[in-house]
């Protein structure tokens, strides 16, 4: 069994361990047993395996590779070894190996077995507890290959060391047997190969590109390291070899590679004794700033002491080359970090012997002593780096200075809100009625369009947990003959007031001088259920698109957070007698009508020469309904429904057909008799024409009916597409109700119909009777009680959250909805008017 | 995606000024909401409603 061991405090995750000797001048070829020490066991991990590796998802268990890489990488850092092998095998086990000195074979001078499998089986044992060591710890990496072990349902270990093999085999961290000479080798190196434990990991599956992009990211972080990834499954061996001479320089400029530098990478280094420092960056013609920072390899995403002593550098260079240049204009004053740093690619790296990373992800360096090394060594570097590059650094200041500009624009929109208040979300808005509840995570606001909705939603909400603040979009005519609507500055400022995070950014004194602090604050928001509630027309969803296109550009947070809801109230209320229903949208009303009509219906089904109804009818109704929807889709790409309709019924018409001038001609005729039964009156010409491009035929259908010409051109293109193909499938005789015309009885009375869509409404139209609707044309015609059933009430609506997924989607349609070409807009308006309004996010 | 602004690509990792490519591209946003710079036209034409589906009152 394994060790029973004390349980362990998560603030231990950060000590230092490993398995490898320390590097720089503790560096020794002497690496063995009594390197290691003893701290801990493996039960804890197998029963908490989040508290280790961060998760139990894919994460987590792409955690358990850089795990075990990292060892290698730490061997490489001490001088030991050159190359790095990953290999995910064929039954999804993992590879690693290294060329180092291997982990020590030796027996361990207080445990009764080899330091390799104390390594293996102790938590927290491992050689980077001596002194001397630029160790991989904190974070979630370095947790020792003991945490691997535990998490794998079988690992094995080879070593080759000192002319001999050495193996051993684990089941979920138990050796199976004690470390065995095998055989004979004059390798050098450490080879782990484990699978992970599927009773412990959502998935076992690995991702190639996920193990890519860290193993690339580790090569640019050791200059020289080769690291090479193969992946033998799916068939074929996948691999991708990663090896930077250049290091985080080849780093710069990857992330540079699509963009426009202004000059050529700088980079600093500097090794001090307690740590080392390597800087590259490089400024393009772009407005982004792409900073990456690194401590002991690890990625630190929120940045750390490292980071403000670099950003506190640049800062302060940049500033006092322009003032002693005398290069600021007059209207800057002068250039603070946000300015200095747009267009910055720029990758900062250090090694420190004790690491402390802080943060909820463990991603933030927090080492005091790092941010005056890293300041004085960049202000250093970069000194005289412009006092050699006068033109560099001309550029740099002249875009800084630029930007400063651009931020003024920005200013006076700060001051707007500034003036009410609205920074601090202090008073709240008079418009909003809000709710009794305090905490957040239990409170609701419906942003309501319009006052008389917003009567209703007042009246019928449940005020101790629900607020109402009801907004009204504004129209502007913005040109001769273009309205727009769109929200007006006071809403916008009443709608952040309300939510209580704070917008945009506030300029500060601070030791560094001016910087601009971030307002917006999350944990400032005063409702973490946001909820959109608008008309289902055309006008409710241009204001649901403004107000999602604000919050996702100037919030993306709360969408981020999943605070954003859309409501779904009803479109229909049917009364059938006494009983009332409410009905979301056309969907849910036809499936309503479709179940009362089957009922009283039997349609003839030419297959089977016998009339369906109920239960069997059903199913092709509910086909047919779809097959005219889909024709309607097509018609807003403005394909002729109608003649479509006829040759969509054509189950044999597929790209070779169209080829075949026999086979082709045969369903012509067909077609033809089907549209002589939808257009008796008019006289129907069907021509066949060549396309030489595809080797194949068109072919072109007109109709003239009353005064208008119908006409519809079949293509290679539109045959193949798979909306044709999915309406083939869907099609009348799909469904065995052969060509029209087809019957229907009802009561005794057998009627006959041209076309499916005159028997589908047909057969609607029976479910109707009896029944009263009522549309809902805007929220303000329901009355409170009805909207609280409908649409408030936890207990019975439906909310739609929006993904921030879903937003992209989103800012695209704004995006050409606002835009000044009006060409695109109005062809997007035609195609898309159906999504634009039912936006279903 | 592009930067709604300058319509650079944005890379959305480490980025705060996210879906901006940079603070300064999405402070110039917020200027235009507060300006009233951005609207969606309402009418051109051929926004039909679909009244096709509508179903007349069978009262």
């Amino acid at each position: 069994m394994v060790e029973k061991v004390e349980s362990m405090e998560s603030s231990e995750i950060t000590e230092p361990d490993n398995l490898h000797a320390g590097i720089s001048g503790a560096s020794t070829e002497h690496y063995d047993a009594d390197q290691i020490k003893v701290l801990e066991g493996l039960e804890a991990v197998q029963k908490r395996p989040a508290m280790y590796i961060g998760s139990t998802g894919p994460d987590g268990l792409h955690h358990l590779v850089y795990e075990v890489v990292d060892n290698s990488v730490d061997e490489h850092m001490a001088g030991f070894g050159k190359e790095i092998n990953v290999t995910i095998q064929l039954d999804g086990s993992v590879v690693v190996s290294d060329n180092g000195r291997g982990i020590p074979t030796g027996m361990h001078s207080t445990q009764k077995k080899s330091a390799a499998e104390v390594a293996l089986t102790v938590l927290h044992a491992g050689g980077k507890f001596e002194e001397g060591a630029y160790t991989v710890s904190g974070g979630l990496h370095g947790v020792g290959i003991s945490v691997v072990n535990a998490l794998s349902e079988w690992l094995e270990l080879e070593i080759w060391q000192n002319g001999q093999v050495f193996e051993q085999r684990y089941l979920r961290g138990i050796p199976v047997s004690a470390l065995n000479v095998t055989g004979k080798s004059q390798k050098r190196g450490t080879k782990i190969t484990f699978m992970a434990d599927p009773q412990i990991f959502e998935t076992v599956e690995f991702s190639f590109d996920v193990l890519a992009r860290r193993l690339r990211e580790l090569a640019f972080l050791n200059k020289g390291l080769a690291i090479n990834l193969v992946d033998q499954r799916n068939g074929k061996e996948k691999e991708q070899a990663f090896c930077y001479e250049g290091g985080i320089v080849s780093f710069v400029e990857h992330l540079n590679e699509a963009k426009t530098p202004i000059h050529k990478p700088i980079v600093i280094e500097t090794e001090k004794p307690e740590m080392i420092l390597e800087v590259a960056l490089q400024f393009n013609v772009g407005y982004a700033e792409n900073l990456f920072s690194f401590a002991n390899n690890i990625n630190t995403r929120e940045g750390g002491t490292h980071l403000i002593g670099f950003k506190a550098a640049l800062t302060r260079t940049i500033n006092s080359y322009a003032t002693a240049n005398d290069l600021l204009k007059k209207e800057v004053e002068s250039l603070t970090g946000d300015d200095v740093r747009e267009g910055l690619t720029a990758v900062i790296s250090v090694k420190v012997r004790n690491p402390q990373f802080e943060g909820q992800t463990k991603a933030k360096l927090g080492n005091s002593e790092v941010k005056g090394v890293v300041e004085s060594a960049v202000n250093e570097a970069l000194g005289s780096y412009f006092e050699e590059n006068p033109a560099v650094a001309k550029k740099i200041v002249g875009k800084a200075i630029d930007a400063s500009r651009a931020r003024e624009a920005a200013r006076k929109a700060k001051d707007l809100i500034r003036r009410k208040g609205a920074l601090d979300g202090g008073s709240l808005p008079g418009k909003l009625a809000d709710c009794s509840e305090k905490d957040p995570a239990l409170s609701e606001l419906f942003i309501v369009e319009g006052d008389s909705a917003g009567g209703s939603a007042k009246q019928g909400r449940d005020r101790k947990f629900q607020a109402i603040l009801p907004l009204k979009g504004k129209i502007l005519n913005v040109e001769k003959a273009r309205f727009d609507k769109m929200l007006s500055s006071e809403e916008i400022r009443t709608l952040i007031m309300a939510l209580g995070t704070g917008i945009g950014r506030r300029r500060e004194e601070s030791e560094t001088g001016k910087v601009d602090k971030e307002v917006f604050d999350i944990n400032r928001a005063r409702y973490h259920k946001i909820i959109l509630m608008t008309d289902a027309d055309v006008d409710g969803s241009h204001i649901r698109t403004l107000l999602l296109t604000f919050l996702f550009r100037q919030m993306h947070e709360l969408l981020e957070n999943g605070y954003i809801y859309i409501a779904q109230p009803p479109l229909y209320k049917v009364k059938k007698g006494k009983s009332e229903q409410y009905l979301k949208d056309d969907n849910a009303l036809n499936e309503y009508l479709s179940a009362l009509a089957v009922e009283d219906v039997e349609v003839f089904v030419e297959r089977d020469q016998a009339f369906v109804t109920q239960a069997e009818l059903l199913p092709l109704l509910k086909s047919l309904i779809a097959f005219e929807d889909l024709l309607n889709r097509f018609g807003r790409k403005q394909f002729e429904a109608g003649i479509l309709r006829a040759f969509g019924d054509q189950q044999t018409l597929n790209r070779d057909l169209l080829k075949n001038r026999t086979q082709l001609d045969a369903v012509i005729v067909e077609v033809k008799e089907a549209l002589g039964k939808a257009y008796p009156q008019s006289r129907i010409t069907i021509e066949v024409g060549e396309d030489e491009e595809h080797n194949t035929h068109t072919v072109h259908c007109r109709i003239p009916t009353n005064g208008m010409i119908h006409t519809l051109t079949l293509t290679h293109d539109l045959v193949g597409s798979a909306d044709f193909r999915e309406l083939q499938k869907l099609s009348p005789s799909a469904m065995g109700l052969g060509q029209p015309p087809y019957k229907m009885r009802a009561k005794e009375i057998e009627s006959e119909f041209a076309t499916s869509d005159e028997l589908v409404q047909a057969i609607l139209a029976t479910g109707k009777k009896g029944l009263s609707f009522q549309r809902y044309k805007g929220l303000g015609e329901m009355n409170p009680g009805q909207l609280w059933d409908t649409t408030m009430n936890p207990e019975t609506r439906a909310l739609l959250q929006v993904k921030l997924e879903d937003m992209t989607g989103v800012d695209e349609i704004f995006t050409i909805l606002m835009g000044d070409e009006v060409e695109p807009r109005r062809n997007f308006i035609q195609h898309h008017a159906l999504e634009v309004r039912n936006l279903d996010v | 995606m592009k930067c709604p602004i300058c319509k650079e690509s944005v890379i959305w990792e480490n980025n705060p000024a996210r879906p901006f490519c940079s603070t300064r591209c999405r402070l110039l946003d917020l200027d235009g909401w507060l300006q009233e710079r951005y609207g969606v036209p309402l009418d051109e034409g051929n926004f039909e409603y679909d009244e096709s589906l509508e179903i007349p009152d069978n009262q």
